[in-house]
């Protein structure tokens, strides 16, 4: 998507953050240069092209934005938050910038534009088996352990089992 | 409430934040700004950068 815009004038930027789950691969930071090594590491990774931005230990610019671990926005050109998302949703950002860019056309060719507001709670799937799988590939078991103990105390043991029973049979073929 | 660099994740998920996440910040406000390293060079850039000649798409992450 980033290469399909920028022939529109539009940027993409990664603004790397805090460890979400940090683990025994990747632990909280304590310093900015084990932070931006981690970032080096995310991009070549995760293959990310976009440009790589890191914020400075304490998350100034991460807790400006609200502190989420997936968050996304999209910023006009002059400046103004035009879409907030407390998650990363690739159709969504599309349709926001699609229409950033076509309107800027229609204005070039004389047509008037005015906000308007709108609140959205899209789905996004919730597949936390999934998850836990690249968790444990990306930070370590540590980060699993922590995760299935917080799905277990913040949501509810029925919700945890499936995690917790995967967790139990995973380490027991471990051993 | 764990500090911002958190060592263990923490048991209520954040569940802090999320719920402070829609009040945050106000579409149709300006973009908070601040000063941001850019890993592939190591230099110290301004984020409004990106979004001077048009605009920007910033998404937030981590590797785990």
């Amino acid at each position: 998507m980033a290469r399909q815009y920028a022939e529109h004038g539009v940027s993409f930027v990664f603004l790397y953050t805090r460890e979400a789950h940090p683990g025994e691969n990747y632990p909280h930071h304590t310093d900015f240069e084990q932070k931006l090594r981690h970032a080096r590491e995310m991009a070549t990774r995760d293959g990310i092209e976009r440009p790589m931005l890191v914020d400075d230990l304490d998350g100034t610019v991460h807790r400006a934005y609200g502190t989420l671990p997936n968050m996304a926005y999209v910023i006009g050109g002059g400046g103004r938050l035009v879409y907030r998302a407390a998650w990363t949703d690739a159709e969504a950002i599309d349709v926001v910038v699609n229409r950033l860019v076509r309107q800027r056309t229609e204005r070039q060719g004389g047509a008037e534009h005015r906000p308007y507001y709108a609140e959205w709670q899209p789905n996004i799937v919730a597949d936390r088996q999934t998850f836990v799988e690249l968790l444990l590939d990306s930070a370590g078991p540590r980060a699993v352990s922590e995760y299935i103990d917080a799905v277990e105390h913040s949501m509810s043991p029925g919700v945890a089992r499936p995690l917790r029973d995967w967790w139990t049979q995973h380490r027991e073929q471990g051993e | 409430m764990p500090a911002y660099n958190y060592a263990n994740f923490p048991l209520d998920m954040e569940e802090a934040d999320f719920l402070a996440f829609p009040s945050a910040l106000q579409v149709g406000e300006r973009a908070p700004n601040g000063e941001v390293v850019d890993a592939a060079t190591g230099e110290t850039v301004k984020l409004s950068r990106f979004w001077s000649s048009g605009p920007c798409v910033i998404e937030f992450g981590s590797i785990t």
